[in-house]
């Protein structure tokens, strides 16, 4: 009888079948969280949009806010039409509050007003630009843009996060 | 030829030992990125939930009066059934499962009733949101 014997055919396939199997639970797991990934990225840019209406649609909470009593951010005199005074305060805000406020976890945000040949509007000395724009080698940058009317007339607020 | 043989049967009996040792260490494993997965996929599907009335009712302010639209919801999140709340004086909208849950700001507190899993109504009356009015 030969040594061998135990290396039979039978005996490699099964071996392989099973290598197979544990390597193909492996893989799609590993697939599957990859797909999670890109789900919640996709989750995350819509959840942005969302929060970009918020700012723009509602007043937010208190109804006058300021500062020091803000709980809920936004702009919104009207539905995109965007309350000045708001939009100073907003700048004038501590950074990380704000990250907390505009619900921005793990990420850094930079947000702007351009008028519409694109220079970033100010309005008695303030500049309407709040947050980081140093997103070079950043892993992953969102942007959103939304239309608005400011001071009466049409603008644009950029919001951006990365990480 | 009888030491030949049993040679052979503990060669294999040592190379099922290293299959079986192998299959229960990463069992447990396979096993916890399996609960992993589940757990990551019900969250996303709660925040798509969420997500998703958010946008409907943001929809429903910003049209005004006289909106009105149909809209469905997943019967289940992944295997369980959830609910959804809303508190109208903090603005919150709650969906809940057993095991996880996800909160967001809505931006009007005017809104009554609430959507639930399935077929949904939503309208603005007179810049009240309705759910199912």
């Amino acid at each position: 009888m030969a040594k061998g014997q135990i290396f039979s055919n039978d005996f490699l396939l099964a071996v392989i079948i099973f290598m197979l199997i544990l390597t193909t639970i492996q893989a799609t797991q590993m697939k599957m969280f990859e797909k999670i990934d890109n789900d919640r990225e996709k989750i995350y840019y819509e959840s942005l949009l969302s929060r970009t209406d918020t700012l723009i649609l509602y007043e937010g909470y208190p109804e006058f806010w300021s500062p020091s009593d803000v709980e809920v951010l936004g702009f919104a005199q009207e539905p995109s039409i965007l309350n000045v005074t708001k939009i100073k305060y907003f700048v004038s805000m501590d950074y990380d509050k704000l990250k907390e406020l505009l619900g921005v976890r793990g990420r850094e945000f930079y947000v702007e007003f351009t008028d519409s040949e694109g220079n970033v509007i100010s309005d008695g000395g303030i500049v309407f630009k709040k947050g980081r724009d140093d997103w070079e080698g950043a892993e992953e940058i969102t942007v959103v843009r939304r239309g608005v009317i400011l001071n009466g007339r049409e603008a644009v607020m950029k919001v951006v996060t990365w990480k | 030829m009888l030491r030949t043989k049993s040679q052979v049967s503990l060669e294999l009996m040592a190379f099922t030992g290293i299959i079986m040792l192998m299959l229960v260490m990463y069992t447990p494993i396979f096993w916890q990125q399996e609960r992993a997965i589940i757990f990551e996929r019900e969250d996303l599907i709660g925040n798509a939930i969420a997500l998703s009335i958010e946008k409907e009712v943001n929809t429903a302010v910003r049209f005004g009066s006289g909106y009105s639209r149909n809209f469905t919801l997943p019967e289940r999140i992944l295997s369980k059934d959830y609910n959804i709340t809303i508190y109208n004086e903090s603005r919150i909208l709650s969906v809940d499962w057993y095991g996880g849950g996800v909160n967001r700001q809505l931006i009007t507190p005017k809104i009554i009733g609430s959507p639930s899993p399935g077929q949904n109504r939503i309208e603005n009356v007179n810049g009240v949101v309705i759910f199912n009015g």
